[in-house]
């Protein structure tokens, strides 16, 4: 019944012109909705829009030619998977009719409705969609920067640091050690760090079984966490060590040129460091005054709507979502569910009020998968999980079902990446 | 109403038009159910389908009352799964079977 209303609510305004490719009425007028970053959020809500709207200008601001996308990254630290795997170009949203602006936005005047280019040219616009992802936040992580990440490397962006850790891992003698920096909540992918160690502890257990892993980690509770470590114990037995915020390890600091990390009690020498920095909502979300001082962007929890300017909408990693990960598949549920939302809002229709849901898959080894769950719903301001439902793969499951959520993950992500940069999209 | 139906008429057109489901197919989907293709394809035969990788199923060719069936049992506990058992249990039972109308209305009409 909502989506009727919806429906009815468009045709019933005089900007029923963005139904136009139904009817044969010319395009509608007007600068129409800008979204900034060509992550996942904001591909699935160009795409989206431009489908439920075909006449609608939809302008995608995006300053790379190509994507390339985190999830499955950790195979390519492990060696297991090349990182051309992992990257895309948008040449079917440019076939689709969203127009592609390739520069970086960096800045908004919301009063004028205009987002300013980094060349100094301005896009109008009548709602802008920011979906600018995560940016390191190494301010708040003493000793790290972008030039120390050169060589200690967070590979927290997917891209020439995903390559950096594992040509690092490559070199590394058999007998060495590797350390992983792990943050606080909130950061980009719960599970991600864990599948991230899982893999590389694979990678030694086959390549350098003498080596050693060590997990520093700023929280004593995470993502999965008795499925990952009954595996790790299971697979990798004493190659793998994890230390939580009440041991006491974590990073407070880094000291790059002893290759150190340092904890409140310790210092931890490696030959191999990655560093997961705190994070916070990219930096357009910030020049753009759509975060708060957490770093991160309130909405509106049933719409995506900014808190903060109403005429913006901010998704995916940059958002809070309260309940709902940071991740790509949450990124893409919200996505969909946002340009729903934002034509209505542009066209007088109702908001629709719906639930949404998160699947996130892990790989321990190749071969062996686990996946975490939820069933959320807006509850007046918050992305609650509906009781219940939902969780982690169970921990008495055999071998057979392991293998299963393995092949589930990749079927999962050639799905996502079909929807997000193919022709066929669903 | 009969612009509503127009509306309808004139997706149903662009629909028969082409091969395989578009995306804006699939944006016309009770948005209850636009989060169950974050892993699903309403193609035939899932891209990711080889001899070697089982994929995720594909949802094609499922009738709303087979899709109902399907999820009521996930929802009971009474069907084998990975997942869908734990995602059922987040929806009521007529959530599903909104579900299952919207997404076997797409799969029967193709």
């Amino acid at each position: 019944m909502h989506r009727r209303a919806l429906l009815k609510g468009m045709i019933a305004t005089p900007l029923a012109g963005t139904l136009g490719g139904c009817t044969g009425r010319r395009s509608r007028p007007g600068p129409g909705v800008v979204v900034v970053g060509g992550g996942v959020a904001g591909v699935t809500v160009a795409r989206e829009l431009k489908a439920l709207a075909p006449d609608l200008s939809v302008t995608l601001v995006e300053p790379n030619e190509r994507y390339t996308m985190c999830p499955f990254s950790n195979l390519v630290v492990a060696g297991l998977r090349p990182l051309s795997a992992q990257q895309f170009d948008y040449q079917a949203l440019t076939r689709l009719g969203i127009t592609q602006v390739r520069e970086r936005a960096v800045a908004v005047d919301h009063d004028q409705r205009r987002v300013r280019l980094a060349s100094g040219a301005s896009l109008p616009f009548e709602r802008l969609v920011v979906t600018p992802g995560i940016d390191l936040a190494y301010d708040r992580l003493p000793g790290y920067s972008e030039a120390v990440s050169a060589a200690l490397p967070h590979a927290w962006q997917a891209g020439p640091q995903t390559l950096l850790l594992r040509d690092q891992l490559k070199a590394l003698r058999n007998g060495g050690v590797v350390a992983m920096a792990i943050p606080d909540n909130p950061y980009r992918c719960p599970p991600g760090p864990y599948e991230r160690a899982s893999l590389i502890a694979y990678y030694l257990k086959t390549h350098k079984p003498r080596s050693k892993l060590l997990l520093l980690d700023a929280k004593d509770r995470f993502s999965k966490q008795p499925l990952f470590t009954a595996a790790w114990e299971a697979r990798f037995g004493s190659l793998v060590e994890w230390q939580g915020r009440s041991d006491g390890a974590a990073v407070v600091a880094v000291d790059a040129s002893e290759r150190t990390l340092i904890t409140d009690f310790d210092r931890v020498q490696a030959d191999v460091i990655n560093v997961i920095p705190p994070q916070r909502a990219g930096r357009i979300a910030q020049t753009a005054d759509l975060a708060d001082r957490s770093g991160w962007c309130p909405i509106d929890a049933g719409t995506f709507r900014s808190l903060r300017h109403p005429n913006c909408y901010v998704l995916g990693d940059a958002a809070i979502a309260n309940a709902m990960p940071k991740s790509a598949f949450a990124a893409n549920a919200q996505g969909k569910l946002a340009a729903t939302q934002l034509l209505a809002d542009l066209t007088g229709g109702e908001a629709v009020d719906t639930k949404l849901l998160n699947t996130c898959y892990s790989l321990v080894e190749p071969d062996y998968g686990i996946s975490v769950a939820g069933v959320y719903e807006a509850d007046g301001a918050r992305w609650r999980e509906v009781e219940g439902a939902g969780g982690a793969s169970p921990r008495d499951a055999d071998i057979a079902h392991r293998q299963r959520e393995a092949a589930y993950a990749h079927g999962w992500y050639q799905h996502l990446t079909d929807q997000l940069f193919g022709g066929v999209t669903t | 109403m009969i612009r509503f139906h127009g509306l309808l008429w004139c997706g149903a057109w662009v629909l028969s038009s082409v091969a395989a489901p578009t995306w804006a197919e699939s944006t016309s989907l009770d948005p209850l159910a636009k989060p169950c293709l974050g892993c699903h394809s309403l193609n035939e035969r899932s891209p990711t389908g080889n001899a070697s990788t089982p994929s995720m199923p594909s949802l094609s060719g499922w009738t709303a009352q087979e899709l109902l069936t399907r999820l009521l049992a996930y929802r009971r506990g009474t069907a084998d799964a990975t997942l869908m058992n734990r995602l059922s249990r987040g929806y009521s039972e007529a959530e599903l079977a909104r579900i299952a109308d919207a997404i076997g209305v797409l799969s029967e009409n193709r």
